[in-house]
């Protein structure tokens, strides 16, 4: 009984998988491995490089910066509250990015509700800028970050805080001393997987914050580009280093995804 | 009794899943026999169009419809290069109608014809808020401004007629003519380089000013496919009544 059971299941299991490999090896076997260093040693790709580079660890950093305050009070507060916040984390995460960067021109474009009112003050345009492609990854990453944090915060045992505080330690020592470290792990890899999104980014960003080489132009945009003009070869060498750095990133969290 | 209970879930998913395709096939006999008996005879042809033509070709291809009630047309808008590209990556396709004639050199087509020709001029937000007076103001460093990307025609030629200096001002290359005019439209950027076809398009809610040069690109249209459908399209849009539709929307003749 057992045994058919698994038996049927190899054909739809056979197809899932060819589905999630069979690109893989198309790309890799289309990949100019010989010009491989030439293509991206090209101006346009270094360009681009640069920017995504730049502009993806920058969103790291404001997703832990900001997503860590975000990540404890959702692991503090109340379940109905929580739940609430939940859903506003969540929401970027499963919007489809072409949305979220609509979104943001509505909001923080020039004419955007925030926008208009940060232009006219402080004379900032954030549409067409670096910063602009930081905003879009950091609205699209900061929920990995968020939600794997924030669920390493609360398996942290409380309990080992509680003992810091009453051997004397103030508030803040007993988190950074006893909280983070327990926390770190998860810490870490939402830090990585908001990273790796933020890189991967492309909807928004496009949108949002336009495509000039050189000041919004990132690897994935520069990747559709070089396809649009008929430029393959280029397009599947910038597809290979977005592949490896994907791998790189796999491994790095090998720990919780590849051992359990 | 957690058991049963999984059981009368599967059943009930099934019983779901099974009024679903029952509904499935409902639509779809609705869908190609309710309105009309011959609707196996009916033939359908896939029309490849640069951006520039979006609103132009629905009217095209809905009189070539009129005209040939068997035939249904099937369009897709995308910048002339990726049209190309998708094209050679074996996307199949009757006819392709490009802004530029290097695009109809890119792919295996046959009897390329011109079928019209399209200038450049420059649209900006109603109230204009930097001022735009012609195509100097544009390099002004603090001018906002999108231009097509480099390797559509539109780009190609803003680069012919702006010269270097008017690429360097771009703050953003977008991936075909109608995102430059949509930014335009929802007033992101002060200005944006577009067809002037595109201005009749936007009507008031953009606002034209004209490019004193000579430059513009020729349309050309070409076959894909053998189907004498693709043929008779063809024929149609260097007809009279496109040719009219074209002229009404802004396009000069070839």
């Amino acid at each position: 009984m057992r045994q058919r059971a698994v038996g049927g299941l190899w054909l739809p299991a056979g197809v899932g998988l060819a589905l999630l490999v069979v690109p893989i090896i198309g790309l890799l076997q289309r990949a100019p491995w010989s010009d491989l260093p030439s293509l991206l040693g090209s101006a346009r790709l270094r360009d681009a490089l640069v920017i995504s580079a730049v502009t993806s660890a920058v969103a790291a950093g404001a997703s832990v910066l900001l997503g860590l305050p975000l990540a404890l009070a959702l692991s503090r507060c109340g379940a109905s509250l929580r739940r609430l916040l939940r859903v506003a984390v969540l929401l970027p995460m499963v919007l489809p990015p072409v949305v979220a960067g609509t979104a943001l021109l509505f909001a923080l474009g020039r004419r955007g509700l925030l926008g208009q009112w940060l232009d006219a003050t402080f004379g900032w345009s954030l549409p067409f800028s670096t910063a602009g492609v930081v905003v879009a990854a950091t609205f699209v990453a900061m929920p990995f970050f968020v939600i794997t944090a924030e669920a390493g915060l609360r398996s942290a045992d409380a309990g080992l805080v509680e003992a810091a505080r009453t051997l004397g330690a103030r508030r803040s020592v007993a988190f950074r001393r006893v909280m983070l470290p327990q926390a770190a792990p998860s810490l870490a890899a939402g830090a990585a997987l908001a990273w790796a999104r933020a890189l991967g980014e492309f909807g928004a960003t496009i949108t949002f914050a336009g495509n000039l080489r050189g000041r919004t132009q990132t690897l994935p945009l520069a990747t559709f580009e070089a396809l649009e003009a008929g430029r393959p070869a280029e397009a599947v060498a910038l597809s290979v280093v977005l592949l490896a750095v994907s791998i790189v990133v796999l491994v790095a969290l090998r720990d919780r995804w590849l051992t359990r | 009794m957690s058991e049963a209970c999984v059981g009368w879930r599967v059943r009930v998913a099934l019983r779901a899943t099974a009024a679903l395709a029952a509904c499935g096939a409902v639509l779809v006999a609705a869908g190609s026999c309710g309105d009309d008996p011959d609707a196996a005879e009916r033939r359908s042809l896939t029309v490849f169009a640069a951006s520039s033509l979006t609103d132009v070709f629905g009217d095209i291809a809905a009189a070539f419809e009129a005209a040939h009630p068997d035939v249904d047309v099937t369009l897709q808008f995308a910048g002339s290069s990726r049209l190309a590209t998708q094209i050679n990556a074996g996307a199949s396709a009757d006819v392709i109608a490009a802004a530029d004639e290097r695009t109809a050199t890119q792919v295996d087509a046959r009897q390329v014809t011109v079928f019209a020709r399209n200038r450049l001029a420059i649209a900006v937000p109603p109230d204009n808020p930097a001022g735009v007076t012609g195509l100097d103001s544009l390099t002004d460093r603090d001018l906002v401004l999108a231009l097509c990307a480099p390797d559509v025609p539109c780009g190609a030629l803003a680069e012919q007629v702006g010269g270097p200096e008017l690429v360097a001002a771009a703050d953003t290359r977008e991936p075909n003519v109608r995102g430059v005019l949509t930014k335009v439209l929802l007033g992101e950027v002060d200005a944006g380089v577009v067809y002037i076809t595109d201005l009749t398009a936007a009507g008031d809610a953009v606002t034209g000013i004209d490019i004193d040069h000579p430059a513009s690109t020729a349309y050309p249209v070409a076959l894909l496919s053998e189907s004498p459908e693709a043929a008779d399209f063809v024929a149609f849009v260097l007809s009279p009544p496109a040719q009219e539709l074209l002229a009404g929307a802004g396009f000069e003749a070839p």
